[in-house]
């Protein structure tokens, strides 16, 4: 499926269509695992060594960019599930375990700390055309990337071509319900103004709708076309913020001492000691922090379920969809998924300790799929959240194994962590009305 | 009735969403600590002490009483009441905290103050001394119990936990419209900020000027560490979006409940003595949120059930 569209055989059925937008939600998923991982690696005190206050203040500017483009891919994640369910499909939320390739299978996708390379990859990702305008920047030389490959835009460019073809085609391109759809005004609370937080996601009902869709996904990627890059560092598209961090990192690396990440470890993994190990991994050895990975990669399928319901929502109310969105998007991203993560970048990897620390792999271990009966849904997510809770109990009894220094830094957060788990299980018992076993 | 008043600037440094609750030093969202200060606490506090982090430009923290009535006269100057009170502390013990926890506890803007333990205390002798104290509780039949333990007990519904925790919380529904008061007159009269928007831009170039003098300085570890601190503070300060935050306000009126073991009142300051078997109600604003001080503004009326001893107190 990921190198379904590197051929451009040109998109001629809905099918085709559908598998193009399967590839465009792997690749949005996956930039954005990628992405949280390198901010997650940034340090954020002089006293984690080899940066300084005045350095710390850069950093804290590069790690905010990273996470706003997080945030804007988790937008085209879910505009892409717009299209998908626009057209007859199914949102789309799995995507392979890392380390993994796209682009034809030329692109290696790798968890990776923040570094010259890492954000020099990441301009790859985003940048426009293979043939434009920076063919011989440096930032080529650092990420080693493959002689050619298709760019996102080229992607979404397909896909456009795909819909305008398909209308012309066929009277009724359009199928899916807009009801099923998300738009960013319907998100709760508080956060529903379109914009906040750079998030926009709106309909698709047609033609116009997708176009303004795949448009706002590559402008918000690698700009609006243009002659030459702007030279403005505030622009606020992915290829433009990198390219930025790039060239600051670049000139802040001429101090020798400076080290922005903390030694994290490649595509950290949690496997058996007689498992193979993938290419490119690196077993996590450690007890607890393997216990830590295992408590975050739960609690990341947990949200994922939690998502495909979202987006996939047929017989819920409009108070059940606001009760998971209350729960899949504030709190689960932000007081689960980022503390664990940042928390796993502090932890040994081995044991015994070499220096080098984890980090999140984003890792699922079957098949994200739609749980398909409402009720029955929300009675297994519910468990897992009571286990999530539990787990999180058994990490917080593992932090002993580690120095005094790293328990000081990470246990507040995670008893933190423990005491909103518990009160998130009751949480999603209470708002999705479930009742106590007689 | 005795009715106290009071009112300041407290600071708050606490990591805004999208950002975590727990995040130290703000990433994501509009706060941030800057390059050597401590990270943050999130503890609101209402007196200017050494664990205030103070930004130059920024307001004096400094809740106090403002003045006080009895049902509604005024107690005049040479009243002995008035003289205790007037210019008394108001503090929030405990280490107070604004707990939403991202959504879990509360939504945005519907927080409630949790512990809210409030004292008024007047400096005699050279040593403050409380003169009230209260403590409301979730469940006043159990004062060890926390937000969190009502919350994870499953016995109880939605509708009942609303309340319990409703009660603490901001006015007005659970949206943003219903519960923020913004353009609030209210805030520009008791802070002074009638141009909201000249504040901020007069803070900016404040900061910028310090900034170009502390360049023209010769270079040192500290005074690089200042720079980017100011660097910071001026790239994080936008005018023309932060006024809005400056004239909002949300409004708490609930009923102070501890029971009078946990309640002080110091008879022989007042002058008088007060029920403590029935709850104090309190109401307050708290808003005009400065977001490069950290700092905001409250004010509120706390009354208290009041018996003076002797001759009427009132002139």
């Amino acid at each position: 499926m990921t190198n379904s569209m590197a051929e451009d055989h040109g998109i001629k059925t809905r099918e085709d269509l559908i598998d193009a937008l399967y590839e465009a939600a792997e690749l949005e998923h996956s930039l954005c695992c990628l992405y949280l991982f390198a901010a997650f690696s940034l340090k954020r005190d002089p006293e984690e060594g080899n940066v300084t206050w005045v350095q710390i203040e850069k950093m804290r500017e590069w790690e905010s960019s990273i996470f706003l483009v997080a945030r804007q891919e988790m937008a085209h994640l879910g505009y892409v599930c717009n299209l998908l369910t626009a057209i007859g499909g199914a949102p789309h939320l799995r995507r392979p375990n890392f380390p993994t390739k796209y682009f034809g299978g030329k692109f290696p996708f790798d968890l990776e700390a923040f570094s010259l390379k890492t954000i020099a990859k990441f301009i790859c990702y985003e940048r426009p055309h293979k043939d434009s305008f920076e063919q011989n920047h440096e930032y080529l030389r650092f990420a080693n990337v493959p002689p050619a490959y298709d760019t996102i835009g080229e992607l979404y460019t397909k896909i456009q071509k795909g819909f305008e073809t398909l209308v012309q085609k066929k009277e009724s391109l359009f199928i899916g319900p807009d009801s099923a759809q998300i738009e960013s005004q319907d998100f709760p609370g508080f956060y529903n103004r379109p914009g906040m937080y750079q998030i926009e996601i709106y309909k698709v009902f047609d033609l116009d709708s997708a176009r303004r869709a795949i448009k706002q996904i590559i402008e918000e990627g690698e700009g609006p076309k243009r002659e030459k890059p702007s030279e403005e560092c505030e622009e606020s598209y992915h290829y433009q913020r990198f390219l930025c961090i790039f060239e600051e990192l670049k000139d802040m690396e001429q101090d020798s001492q400076f080290q922005p990440a903390r030694p994290v470890v490649d595509n950290p993994v949690v496997l058996p000691d007689d498992a193979g190990l993938p290419d490119g991994s690196t077993r996590i050895t450690h007890p607890a922090t393997k216990a830590t990975l295992d408590l975050f990669n739960a609690a990341y399928e947990i949200m994922m379920l939690l998502l495909i319901r979202i987006f996939s929502h047929i017989d819920e109310t409009e108070s059940d969809v606001l009760a998971l969105q209350k729960i899949a998007f504030f709190p689960m991203m932000t007081m689960v998924i980022r503390p664990l993560g940042e928390v796993l970048t502090q932890m040994p990897a081995f044991e015994p300790d070499t220096g080098h620390t984890a980090g999140p792999n984003f890792e699922v271990a079957r098949d994200l799929t739609l749980l398909p009966h409402k009720q029955t849904a929300w009675i297994y997510l519910h468990e897992r959240f009571q286990e999530l809770a539990k787990d999180c109990n058994g990490v917080n009894h593992q932090l002993n194994t580690l120095s005094e220094d790293l328990q000081e830094r990470i246990r507040p957060r995670l008893c933190q962590l423990q005491k909103n788990l518990d009160v998130l299980a009751v949480n999603f018992f209470r708002q999705l009305n479930l009742q106590e076993k007689s | 009735m005795l009715n106290i008043h009071f009112g300041g600037w407290f600071q708050c440094r606490l990591a805004t969403e999208p950002d975590p609750t727990d995040e130290p030093r703000g990433v994501s969202g509009f706060t941030f600590a800057v390059a050597g200060e401590p990270d943050f606490d999130r503890i609101i506090r209402l007196q200017d002490a050494p664990s205030v982090v103070k930004r130059s430009h920024t307001p004096t923290v400094g809740v106090t009483v403002k003045g006080i009535d009895i049902d509604g006269q005024p107690v005049p100057e040479q009243n002995p009441l008035y003289q205790v009170l007037v210019g008394a502390q108001v503090e929030l013990l405990d280490d107070a905290k604004f707990i939403g926890q991202n959504y879990i506890l509360a939504l945005a803007r519907k927080e409630p103050i949790d512990p809210f333990h409030l004292q008024i205390s007047k400096k005699i002798d050279s040593q403050y001394k409380a003169i009230v104290r209260r403590k409301d509780l979730w469940d006043p039949s159990n004062s060890k119990i926390d937000i969190y333990q009502i919350l994870k007990d499953r016995t109880k519904n939605l509708e009942d936990v609303e309340a319990i925790v409703g009660r603490r919380q901001p006015i007005g529904k659970d949206t943003a419209r219903d519960v923020l008061q913004r353009q609030s007159p209210e805030v520009a009269e008791a802070t002074g900020i009638l141009d909201a928007c000249g504040y901020l831009q007069q803070r900016l170039e404040q900061l910028q000027r310090e900034l170009k003098e502390l360049e023209a300085l010769p270079d040192s570890p500290n005074n690089a560490i200042q720079i980017a601190a100011l660097q910071t503070r001026i790239r994080k300060l936008i005018p023309e979006t932060a006024y809005q935050l400056l004239l909002v306000k949300v409004n708490y009126q609930f009923d102070i409940n501890g029971p009078t073991n946990v309640t002080h009142l110091d008879k022989e300051l007042l002058h008088g003595e007060t029920s403590v078997d029935v709850p104090w109600p309190i109401k307050f604003w708290m808003g005009a949120w400065d977001s490069d001080a950290l700092c905001g503004y409250m004010k509120g009326t706390v009354s208290i059930p009041f018996k003076p001893f002797g001759p009427k107190l009132i002139a």
